[in-house]
Order: structure tokens, then sequence, then C-alpha cells
């Protein structure tokens, strides 16, 4: 046998499976932002990642945590102010139960009038935000939370593709699926530089997901379930938290929250917690979410205004200790003509 | 100036450990299968030999092309020994997600077991050669390496890898070849 032949008889070669590869990409950046005794890093919240998702690499580098769904509050590019629902004459009793109290939740989604959007307009969401952030110096790893501080967000509602923008702690970021360099967005990288896996224009997918995406989910609860399930063979979240992350920093349209909502409260793992309270202050009703299972460790709690019961907002805890690690408070939820725009 | 990206590398970059990943997970990934035989160790070495391409960047040499020669050399010594490496990177190797218990290539199954058939008995040929040369070998015959590049990798002499490839060609050449008639024919799955 000669080496030509040996060459010849190598199996040809194959690609890591992709989503196999995405894991083990970012398992690895996840070591050396951890092994790097230099940066700083945002351990909370850990959510997926998905293939080109600078965006989202932004969306958790600024450590979000934001709004939902139900109420479009404050729709003033079309002048649509969502009223709350009105509160009944004869209030039921208070929800003994998660599943109760999300029933209630979706129902009241579902009573929102749907806004009139332009494919051009940008999502706008104003939330107050404090995370915890490790930094590690000579071996030493100290936790501390963020001071608390403004966030401001502009996604495009029907084009993932098209730049948005994030404000936060001083500094404005362009939001975008292609690279972000020098806070410019750059569509012409260097080779290698990871690009967005999708042709524009797009609507997105879930992960990094527009208005048009949302409007297109299904709402029928085995359908929404199938297709969070889908979503989990790229993400390994459960339901759980692939809807926590949906509602987080969206408007949702009240279709699909209603059906979110609904789904989630046949879901295991969620407790009522009576009187909670969103970092703004505003006092609401949560529903705390905990799982400990070998892949998904959690505790994440949604809060809700009590009345109107619209999500504002959203604390996380260390599963293993109840240490706080997060929190949000939504301010404000609009759709603006420009990325920049305050309504 | 703008900084190569062996100096980004060196400097421990991480975004530029991604470009790097992004540009040679495949080759790294192939080259670990023709070592291992086994398509699922072969992503542990991935995982693996970016760790220790990180824990090692300040070896990396200023000058110089492609980083590829550089991971190929780790990926030897990664799975020529898997364990050891894996005990050194304990704790971040815990925090790999499992591969999935059904693999993302089922509807391939039959492919990649036919692969690792054939593997085995190129490497049951290559049973007389010494490590060395099976080194040299994979690197410039199977990873298509050029002599310089592998010499960079095995951080040996440019002649040295040259007097170990002529040496493993002149050993084979006594061998009878593997079990011609099952392993002729056209390559399963053709070239992707």
């Amino acid at each position: 046998m000669n080496l030509d032949d040996m060459a010849r008889r190598l199996p040809a070669e194959r690609d890591l499976p992709a989503a196999r590869k995405q894991i083990l990409k970012e398992h690895l950046m996840t070591e050396l932002r951890q092994a790097d005794p230099t940066r700083p890093r945002t351990r909370r919240p850990r959510r997926r990642r998905r293939q080109g998702e600078h965006r989202r690499t932004v969306l958790v580098a600024g450590a979000v945590l934001t709004a939902a769904a139900v109420a479009i509050a404050t729709a003033t590019a079309v002048g649509t102010h969502a009223s709350p629902p009105a509160p009944k004459a004869a209030q039921p009793a208070a929800p003994a139960t998660a599943a109760q109290l999300l029933a209630k939740i979706a129902a009241a989604a579902a009573r929102q009038p749907a806004p009139v959007v332009r494919d051009s307009d940008f999502t706008y969401i104003r939330s107050e935000v404090a995370y915890e952030v490790d930094s590690i110096s000579n071996g030493h790893e100290t936790s501390s939370m963020e001071k608390l501080h403004e966030r401001q967000i502009w996604l495009p509602v029907a084009n993932v593709c098209a730049t948005g923008l994030l404000i936060e702690q001083g500094e404005r970021t362009p939001i975008s699926p292609f690279p972000v360099a020098n806070g410019k967005v750059d569509r012409d990288p260097p080779k290698g530089t990871p690009m967005p896996n999708f042709t524009c224009p797009s609507e997105g997918h879930l992960g990094d997901t527009t208005y048009r995406l949302l409007q297109s989910i299904p709402t029928q609860p085995d359908a929404l379930l199938a297709y969070l399930k889908a979503g989990k063979k790229w993400t390994n979240d459960d339901p759980p938290t692939e809807i926590g992350d949906m509602i987080r920093e969206t408007i949702m349209p009240p279709a699909l929250a209603a059906a979110l909502y609904r789904l989630a409260a046949t879901l295991p793992g969620a407790t009522l917690v009576p009187h909670a309270t969103n970092v703004a202050g505003r006092a609401g009703i949560g529903i705390m979410w905990t799982s400990k299972t070998a892949r998904q460790v959690y505790k994440n709690e949604w809060i809700f205004d009590k009345t109107t019961l619209r999500f504002i907002g959203e604390k996380t805890y260390d599963p293993g200790t109840g240490r706080l690690t997060g929190e949000s408070a939504i301010i404000q939820q609009a759709f603006t003509a420009k990325a920049g725009q305050v309504p | 100036m703008e900084l190569s990206q062996r100096a980004r590398v060196r400097a421990g970059d991480h975004d530029e450990f991604g470009v790097l990943f992004c540009e040679h997970a495949r080759a790294v990934y192939n080259h670990a299968f023709r070592l291992t035989g086994n398509w699922s160790a072969a992503e542990e070495v991935v995982s693996l030999t970016f760790l220790e391409a990180w824990r090692l960047r300040g070896t990396v040499r200023p000058d110089g092309g492609s980083l590829r020669p550089w991971l190929l050399g780790i990926a030897l010594n990664v799975a020529r020994n898997v364990s050891r490496a894996a005990r050194r990177q304990q704790a971040a190797m815990n925090r790999l997600p499992k591969a999935p218990d059904v693999p993302d290539f089922a509807d391939d199954l039959a492919g990649r077991i036919d692969d690792a058939e054939r593997l085995e008995k190129i490497h049951a040929a290559l049973s007389t050669l010494r490590r060395t040369e099976r080194d040299v070998l994979a690197l410039c015959v199977w990873s298509g390496l050029n002599y310089a590049e592998a010499a960079e990798a095995l951080g040996v002499p440019v002649g040295t890898v040259r007097s170990r490839l002529s040496r493993a060609r002149r050993k084979l050449r006594r061998e009878p070849g593997p079990a011609s008639e099952q392993v002729t024919g056209d390559r399963v799955g053709g070239t992707r």
C-alpha cells in the first residue's frame, strides 16, 4: 500500500452537525469568559444564543429583562392607547394557584386590542434593569449587582436585518445580526467572522424575534407547544424558559400572549407569589418558575400588575442560594417610526 | 496597524478564538476522526483542542500563516491522550452540554459507521509505524499540511518531518495493503 492509496481510502470529510457545532462554540466562548481574568462578565441571564446572533449577544451582554406581552400600553406611533381591561365590578376571588393566575393573565391579554403596526416601525421598550456581574481578579471571583439603570431598545418590527438600537449606561449600540465593530454594523467583515445564517430580509426566528414573526406563531396550544419544543432543539431550553425569553423585551401580539400564558398554565414548575414587587417599586403578583433538572437550572419570577395583569418585570435568582441575580421593570413600550425616536 | 490573527490569539482575544473556531473546527473535527476512528470522540477532541489552544495561546509564534497547523498539532496530543486532556479541562468539560441521545446525524448513521470501519483497517495497516511517523502521516497525507506546516504543528525541524515521512512511506510499501477488496470502491457519501 502506498500513501496515495491510503489517502484515497480515507473516509470523506464531514461537517460537524450544525447544532452541535454551535453548542461547542458557545461552550468555548463561555469557558474563555470564565477563564479570562480581565473581563467582567454578566452572569445572568444566561440564555440561548443561536447562530449569527449578534443581536442576541448584545441583548445578553446588556442583560436585559423586559417587556411583555399584554399591553401595548403606549402604542404612540399609531396613537392607539390600549386601555387597561376594565376592572370588573365584582372582582372574582383572588387566584389561589399559579395556573389560575396564568389563566386570568391570558384572559386579560386576549382582551387587548391588536395594534396597527407598519413594517418599517420599531418596537421600543424602556426598562430599568440591574444584573449581577462577575469579575475575576487575582484568581478571586466576586459578584456584585449592577446599579439599577435605564435601558432603551429599538428592534425592527418586520426584518431583523434592519439595524436597531440599544441605549444603556451611556452607550449607543447598533443591534444587528451582522457583526458590530466600533459601534458600526459591518456587513462585509473579514473572512471567518460569524455571519447570520439566514437571508435578508428575515422576520427572525425564536430567539431573535420580530413582531411579524410573533404574529405568525401558532396559537393553538398543541401547535404552540410543538413550536417551542422545536426551538428546544437549538436552545435546550424547556418551555417555561422559552416563554420567559419570548415575553421579555417584546411587544407581544395579544393572541400569542394569551396563548403563551394559557400554555404556561399547563406546565409544571410554577408557583404563585401573592405579593411581588418589580424593581421600580410597582406592586404586583408573581409567577415563580423553578427547575433543578440536570439541564435546566433556574429560578425566575415573572411579575404582573395586580390590576391590569400586564407583565411589568422579572426577577432572577440563583437557584442554589436563592440570591437575587437580576431584576427588571418595564417602564414603557410602544412602536416608533425610527430607531432612536422616543415616543 | 491592525494586529495579525496570531497576535490577537496570543493576546487572548476572545472574539479571535471564536473566529478561529469557525475557520478550523471542521478541519480539527475530521483530523480528530482520522486519529480516533470515532465521530463522537472527534467532537470531544474538537472541544478539548480549542480549550487547550486557549491555554497554550502564549506558544503561538508571532510570525507565520494560518494557525491550522498549530491547532492540528494540539489535536494530535489531545487525541492521543483524551483522558489526560479531559482531566486538565475537567471543569470545563463538565459544563459542555452532552450530545443529544439521538445524534444529529442519525439519518447518516450507517455512513458514519462505515467510516469508522474503514479507519480501523487503515489504522491496522499503520501498526508497524512509530508514533512519530504516524503523526507526520496524519498531518501531511491526511490533513494536507506541507512539510513546513507539519514542522510547526509538531515543533520539529522541517528535515525531521521529511525523513519521518519517507521512513513511513518505505515501511508501508513493504506492508500488504489492508483487506483491499473491502475498502476499495467509491467513498461512501462522496465529498462533502
